[in-house]
Order: structure tokens, then sequence, then C-alpha cells
């Protein structure tokens, strides 16, 4: 495990991460068009100019109680899935944050489909949940 | 560059030339004298040879070499072109086509080559019967040429030989000029290219349209050829040769082709160079090997000598490793400067004017010598079309290099006697012409045109925006929007048309699955071709490809007869199928017709009672008994024959029309011959589509597969007795009721269908009634697939950015209707 950097947000209280490598763009949340026989983790599909790209509830992934819309919820552009983008829709973006090695620990056993986390960064006293996106993405397919 | 790309790039490039090459073979086959075709298809071959070999592809690689070995010596005039030596070169062609597509993922292409190669070679062993067209044949021994030659003599004797020959015993010179091609294989194109002119030149000697004073330009030409042999090849090329060989200069259309052929070339290898791969030398080695040879096809002196410099100068680091900085720094300024040739080269066709600046310090570096810049200068548009329209590409330049300021170039030809008036008109109004319409041409990938497409959409629907809120905040505003809006639709429609490409790739394998069906059937059909230019969608040619080609082999298989039958039916011997091409409106009409037996519709209606796809007691109209060919299950062919009877019958060629939004219709004569007319939009990327609202959802059907909508009265919808489903009568038909909300799970739809609209949607196995809340209108969609990694109910067929943004799923009605 390497220190990457990391874009958090939120899912509720928690704070997750996903590689900032991996991560397209930002976007506001934008108007959602449910796709029928889709599973229900994926809220349908959004048009990002001119594309259409998937969008994921994480929320739903990980089996959280859906939240209310709020104006600052917002889309993450990730590269992966078999193709070209997906959007995963967060509560909120938190910060860009360095992990140096001593603030990682292993993925605990239990909890979260226990794949999907890479590790988990732990500083000023809080831990977040650093994700593997591209297990995210596949094992919802 | 990665290996992987090479290949991709190898596949796309080799297919294309394969294709190009099996168009100019079938040319070839119909007109002998073809020199331009020939030309490009050894350019063509030769490519895809020397990418094979750079790829390691040795199948591929030997069998081009053994198809580019004849065209060698068809365009030599070694062998004369024939019926069987273009067959056997349409069959490898055919089976490279094969090889290339499997490094694409095709299945493989089991055992090897070796009948092709073999078919290859004998056909050039077996030269004694010279087909009536070529010049040489009245010319030519019963052996073969290649025999009689004598190896024994060095090029000079052979020289010496041909000097004392003179020009009055052809026969005897051709042979000598055989025996010096020969011994100077592999020599300087400056050479070659003099070779090429004095064939040229026997040619004219045979026919009889050699120049005023032939001997004077005999010898010319051989004194030039004993200077470029004697030169250290390559390097100090002189005077003489020059003009010699800017007399071969024949630049026909494909000099433009050519041209971006090596500007490719050229620029691929110095990406190569760039990102550091290994392999970069050999791949730019390669691709200055490639320009030399089409240079010295199309006769450019300067790009011949200039890449053949080069060329020796990479021999020596071409196989080592390691790249030093200084070599890859010379290698880089190399192919700058023949891209600088390239790009003089481009709008003429000849070389013309001062040498550009980085390919003169090249030259210098290299020793080669830089002719001095004319004094004149000339349009090149306009010396290009007097050189097409008949001019001798040495006398333009000559009088270029003469002509006085103010002259007009084009008189000065006319008044030398040059060129006819004729021909002088003929270049003004070509120059007239091309100037409105100057195409150059440029490789693009698919995936970045539809990027392009996918932002003009979005601009459209941002700029719609803009529209609704500007206009109202600022009335001012509202007029420059307005104008701005129609740019972007017009930008629109200029990136779907780059889509677009002429259907007559797609004739031309019709033309070659004509000639093999008529072939195994020992049947004589005259193909004729109307429309070739009309363009249409490249997905949609290809989709098209394979019903048409299916159409096709079953008029030459079912619908023309054998000769004796025709004859018998006081038709001539010979069949004939044409098919054109035409555009009506947002269509392209393909038509397909030929003068064979024709369809009898009783016979048609019997058949399928007997088989029963039709009941006993039905009477269909003519059109529904012709109609009865698609149905699966259905072939009225007595016995199933090896060419069309393969288990793909007309039911599949109706669903591949019908999966591009098409129509077939047909006609048919009983005893005059059959004609199949297919409408098809033009482009399978835009949707004519209704747009229908459930709830706060909306959903796209294709138009064409609307029949009505109707409001229901109540109790029009009835549940069917012990059934889930409910049906509505329409047209005097019942048809079931797809509630859409229920399908698509949408909460908050109106639940009485009476409360909503009915559409009545057409299928091919059927109609079905769908429910929604309201139709919103009409709407030309761009067709965007699902993301891949979405799974999805199959009803939903794809998607369209709606008018204000949002994603419509488009319905697909025959799924629909499967569930239902």
């Amino acid at each position: 495990m390497t220190a990457a950097t990391w874009l958090t947000f939120l899912l509720g209280d928690d704070e997750y991460g996903v590689e900032i490598l991996k991560v397209r763009e930002i976007i506001g949340m934008l108007p959602i068009t449910p796709v029928p026989g889709s599973p229900p983790s994926l809220d349908g599909v959004v048009n990002l100019r001119g594309r259409v790209i998937p969008v994921m509830n994480l929320r739903r992934r990980f089996g959280l109680a859906p939240s209310e819309p709020h104006p600052e919820n917002v889309i993450i552009v990730v590269e992966g899935g078999s193709k070209g983008a997906t959007g995963i829709a967060v509560d909120r973006v938190r910060e860009v944050a360095s992990f140096a090695d001593t603030d990682l620990e292993p993925p605990p056993a239990g909890g979260i489909d226990a794949n999907c986390v890479a590790a988990l960064g732990k500083r000023d006293g809080k831990v977040r949940i650093l994700l593997d996106i591209s297990h995210v993405l596949t094992a919802a397919s | 560059m990665d290996p992987t790309e090479f290949l991709c790039e190898f596949v796309a490039e080799a297919a294309d030339h394969l294709a190009s090459a099996e168009g100019h073979l079938m040319t070839l086959r119909r007109q002998p004298e073809a020199t331009d075709a020939l030309q490009a298809c050894f350019r063509s071959l030769h490519t895809v040879k020397g990418g094979a070999a750079f790829l390691s592809q040795d199948r591929i690689k030997h069998l081009a070499h053994a198809a580019e070995q004849v065209l060698d010596a068809l365009r030599s005039g070694a062998a004369a072109v024939s019926e069987d030596r273009i067959d056997a070169l349409l069959d490898a062609t055919t089976r490279l086509q094969a090889l290339v597509q499997a490094l694409a993922g095709a299945p493989a292409v089991e055992g090897d080559d070796r009948d092709l190669v073999l078919t290859l070679e004998r056909c050039l062993e077996s030269g004694e019967e010279y087909a009536p067209a070529a010049p040489h044949q009245q010319t030519s021994t019963p052996t073969t040429r290649r025999e009689t030659r004598s190896p024994a003599l060095s090029p000079t004797a052979l020289i010496e030989a041909l000097l004392t020959n003179g020009i009055a015993d052809v026969p005897a010179l051709i042979q000598l000029l055989d025996g010096l091609r020969q011994g100077l294989t592999g020599a300087d194109p400056a050479v070659l290219g003099i070779l090429a002119r004095l064939d040229l030149f026997c040619d004219q000697l045979v026919l009889e349209t050699a120049g005023e004073d032939p001997r004077q330009e005999f010898a010319v030409l051989v004194e030039a050829l004993r200077t470029a042999i004697a030169k250290d090849p390559g390097r100090q090329p002189a005077e003489p040769i020059r003009a010699a060989i800017a007399s071969s200069g024949r630049t026909g259309p494909a000099a433009a082709e050519a041209m971006a052929e090596i500007a490719d070339l050229l620029g691929s290898s110095e990406a190569a160079l760039i990102d550091g791969n290994p392999g970069a030398v050999e791949a730019a080695f390669r691709a200055v090997h490639s320009a030399k040879g089409i240079a010295a096809t199309c006769g450019l002196t300067r790009l011949a000598t200039l890449a053949q410099a080069v060329e020796s100068e990479l021999e020596p680091v071409r196989q080592g490793t390691h790249l030093s900085p200084s070599v890859r720094t010379l290698i880089l300024a190399s192919l700058d400067g023949l891209g600088e040739l390239v790009a003089a080269v481009r709008d003429a066709g000849i070389e013309l004017g001062p040498w550009p600046a980085g390919a003169a310090a090249v030259a210098g570096r290299l020793g080669v010598a830089v002719d001095t810049a004319p004094a004149a200068v000339a349009d090149p548009l306009l010396v290009r079309s007097l050189v097409d329209a008949g001019a001798v590409a040495a006398d333009v330049s000559a009088a270029v290099h003469s002509l006085k300021p103010g002259e007009d170039l084009t008189q000065r030809l006319v008044k030398t006697g040059r060129i006819t008036q004729e021909q002088a008109a003929q270049a003004q109004a070509k120059v007239a012409q091309e100037a409105v319409r100057k195409d150059a041409f440029a490789r693009v990938s698919m995936t970045r045109l539809e990027e392009l497409v996918d932002l003009i959409g979005e601009l459209l629907i941002t700029q719609a925006g803009v529209m609704q809120h500007a206009a109202n905040a600022v009335p001012e505003l509202r007029s420059a929007i307005d104008r701005q809006g129609r740019t972007v639709r017009e930008l629109q429609a200029i990136a779907l048309g780059l889509r677009l490409v002429p259907i007559k790739a797609t004739f031309q394998k019709m033309a070659r699955a004509i000639l093999d069906t008529a072939r195994k059937l020992g049947k004589e059909i005259d193909f004729s071709t109307d429309g070739d230019d009309t363009e249409l969608d490249r997905n949609l040619a290809e989709t098209l490809a394979d019903p048409l080609l299916h159409m096709v082999r079953n008029a030459a298989d079912h619908g023309v007869e054998g000769p004796a039958e025709r004859i018998a039916a006081g038709k001539p011997a010979k069949g004939r199928i044409r098919l054109t091409a035409r555009h009506a409106g947002e269509h392209i009409m393909v038509e397909l017709s030929d003068d064979g037996k024709g369809m009898d519709p009783e016979r048609l209606v019997a058949k399928a009672k007997e088989k029963g796809l039709l009941p006993a007691s039905a009477t269909p109209t003519r059109e529904e008994a012709f109609n009865l060919i698609f149905a699966p299950g259905f072939s009225t062919a007595a016995k199933v024959s090896e060419v069309s009877g393969r288990g793909v019958g007309m039911d599949v060629v109706k669903r591949n029309v019908d999966s591009l939004r098409g129509r077939i219709e047909i006609r048919s004569e009983p005893g005059r011959g059959s004609t199949f007319i297919l409408r098809l939009p033009l482009t399978t990327a835009v949707l004519d589509a209704m747009v229908l609202r459930v709830a706060d959802r909306r959903f796209l059907v294709p138009v064409a597969s609307v029949v009505e909508a109707v409001k229901p009265e109540p109790g029009a919808v009835q549940a069917l007795a012990g059934h889930q489903g409910r049906v509505v009568q329409s047209r005097g038909r019942w048809l079931p009721v797809v509630r859409l909300a229920d399908r698509c799970g949408v909460a908050g739809a109106c639940d009485l269908p009476e409360d909503g609209v009915l559409v009545v949607l057409e299928h091919l196995a059927g109609r079905l009634a769908i429910q929604v809340d309201e139709i919103v209108g009409l709407q030309q969609a761009v067709i965007k697939p699902l993301p891949p990694d979405c799974p999805h109910d199959p009803g939903m067929a794809g998607t369209a950015i709606l008018g204000d943004g949002h994603v419509g799923l488009i319905l697909e009605p025959a799924q629909l209707a499967e569930d239902a």
C-alpha cells in the first residue's frame, strides 16, 4: 500500500476516500434517469456533456439508509467500470488528504464488503474508509 | 506507441489497403490497361507487406509478397494482365483480408497459404498467352521472357546493347530492358524511374504514340540511365535523370492519397521516435523505405533521392537497440525534411518551386544535390490540372522555369504546342472546379468523431437553455443567440456528415461476390452499378454489406438463369444484375435488379401453404405473396446450392434490414426478373423519435414504428379472461396492452387507460399498444447506447439526450411485446 492521495467524502457521518488519480471530475447533482432492470445500486444514467454514464448510489451500494436530497450532494466521476467513466453519488465532498504509511491500517474483516476497502486512514483521531473503487464498481454489476 | 497500438493501426490500415486493392483489381479485370489501378494496387500490397514484416506477421508477409511479385511483373510489362492472374490476386486479397481480420479478433484462418502462393507463382510461369489488350503481345516469344534473358550480361553491357539495338527492333528492345531490370533489382529509385520511363517509351513505340523524335528521346533516356547507374546511387543524380524522371512523373488522382500515405508513415515513425519505443529506428527505416518506393512510382525525384539518402543513413543503426541522441536528432530532422517535401508536393502533384528550407538542410547534410529554384512561381493547382489534362510534367516544369513575369503558363504551353487548346480549357475548368471543393484526406478515429457529435449535441442543449433565460432577461440578445443556434446546428450537420462514406466500397464487395458466384455456377453475368458516390453512415455501410451480399448471391444463383435456359427463353446468354443507390430525403435507396427468371406469386403462396406458413384459406395480395420469402423457413430453391443455401435465409436479411430501421420492397415479373428496393435511413446515429411521457419520465419510440395513437374510450381496454394481460382492439385486431409505468416501475402515472394515451407500435412479429400519460412531441434524437456496465431491461434499446438535457430511454417495441 503506497501513500497515495485521496479525495474524501461523506456518506452520513462516515468519511470515505477514493484515490485521487481515479477521479476525473466532481459535478453537481444532475437529473438522473432510472434504467429499468438495472441493479438497485445503480441510480440510473446521467448526461455528462453529451455522454451517457451510469451513476452508482454509494449509500445503497453499502446498504446504508437513503438520505434526503441536499444542495451539497455531488457526483464524483471516476474512471473505471468496464469502459469509460462511472459517477458515484455521495452526500458531499470533504477534502484531499494524504496519508503516511504509518497512518494506514489494513481493512478490518467484516463490516461493509471487506474487498471494497483498500485501507483505513487514521489521522487526527478520525478514521477514513479508503475504497478500492474499481472493486466497488465491478462488484455492483 | 505500444505494440498493440501498432497492431491496431496496422489492422485498420491494411484493411483499407486491401479493400482498395480489391477495387483496383476489379477495375483491372474490366480494363486491363488501367495502369493507375495497377500502380495503386501494387503500392497497397507493398505497404501491407511492409507492415506485416515489421510486426512479424509472416503469413501475411509471404502471401502479400507473392501477390506483389505478380503485380510487379504486371506493371513492368513482364507479364500481361489476364483474367487468371487477376483472379489469383483477388483470391490472395481475400485471404489477406481474413488474415488481417484474424489479428483483430476474427476467427483464425486454418491451414496455410501454400495453395494461394503456388497459384500466384504458377500464374506467372504460364505466361505464354498474353491478353490481347497488352501492348507487348505481338512482340513476345512463345517462351517466357524471363527465360530468354541473358543473365550473364552486366548492366553496362546491356546499355551498350540497347544503344546498338536502337528502336527499330522493339521486341529485342523489350527483352534487353527486361534483362536490365533483373540485373538492377533493388537499385536506386532514380534508376528504376528511368527504367519505368523506358518501358513507357516502348509502349508508345508499339502503340505508335511516341513523340516527334523518338530516336532523340531514346538516346536521352539511355544516356540518363547510364549516368544514373554509374553514379553513386541516390547521392548525385545528374540533371538529365531528373528531367527523365520528371517526365515519367504521372500524377494521377492517386497522388494526393499517396502523399497522405507517406505523411502518415512519417508521422507515425516520428511519434515512435519521440516516445523512444524500442524498434523506433526500424519503424522509421520502414517508413522511409516505403516513402522512397511511393515517391519513385509517382516520379518524385527529390523525395525519392532524399529518402534514399536517409535510408542509407539509417541502415547501419537500424538493428541497434540503443539510440544515441545525436542519431535521433538526425533522424527526426530527416523525417521533418521528407515531410516538408511531401507537403510541397501535395498541391501541385509534382515537385515545384524551391526546396523547402528544412529539406534542403537535410539534403546538404547527407550530400544530396539541391537543384536551384525557378524564377517564376506557378499556381500548384494549375500545374496539377495541366498534368491531369495530359501535359507532360517535364514540359510543365520547363515552362515554369523559363516563364517571364506576367506570362500565362497555360498560354505558353499552348503556344509552344505542348498542349492543345482543348486540354488548356480542360485544365482551367478543373482549376475552377477544384477551387470549389478542395478535399484533403485525414484519417480520424470513430471514437473522436463520436465525441465531437456528442459535444455538439450538448452545445445545442445548453444553447437552448441560454436562449430561454437570456432572451427573457435581455431581448437584444435574442437575434445573436438565434444566429449562434443556427451555426451550432450547421456544425452538428457537418459533424454527422463526417460519419458518411460513399457506398462504393460496399458495391465493390458485391461485384466480387457476383464474379465468384457466376464463376462457380458457370453463368455469365454482367454487373453494373450506379450512384457509387452516394454517401451513407459508415456503420450502416458495414452492417448493410451482409444482407446485401446475401441478396446479391441470391440474384446470381436463383435469379439469373444459366446460359442455355436464358437462350431458350429468348434472352441474351449473359445475365444482368444492376445495383444502384440514390438519396431520397433522409433515406438512401438501394436497388438490386436482375433480368432473371423472376418470382411467381402463385407459386410462392402454394409453397407457403404447403410448408404450413400460411393457412390454406389465405388469399394474400401480390405484395404479401412476395413478402413470404422473408418468412423463416421459406426457401423456394428446389435444391440448396453451395452458393446461397447456407442456412441463412431471406428472413435474416429482413431482420438485418429491420435492425437498420429500413424496409424492403419487392417487385417481380415471372420470366422478366426481380427488383429489390431497400430503403434505409441515412444514418444509424440519428433516430426520428416520438417522445412519450409517463409521470415525470420520458421514453422515445421510433416514429417509423408508430401505427397510431388513440385516446381509448372507457372500457375499450379489456382484461383477457384467465390472463394477467389486457388487450385493446385496434383496426380490427386485438393487441396486447403494456402499461409502461408497470413495465418500468414508474410511480405516479395515470392509472386508467382513458386518462392517458395508447400508442400502437408495429414490430417484426406484430403490433402492441403501450399505455402512456402523454405524447410530448417528435424529436430527432442522436442515439447513444446504454453504458456497457449498466445491466438493463432488454426493452430499453438505448438512450438519447432530450431537449432539456435529461436522458430519455429509447424503447424496443419487439422486446416489450415479447413479455406482454
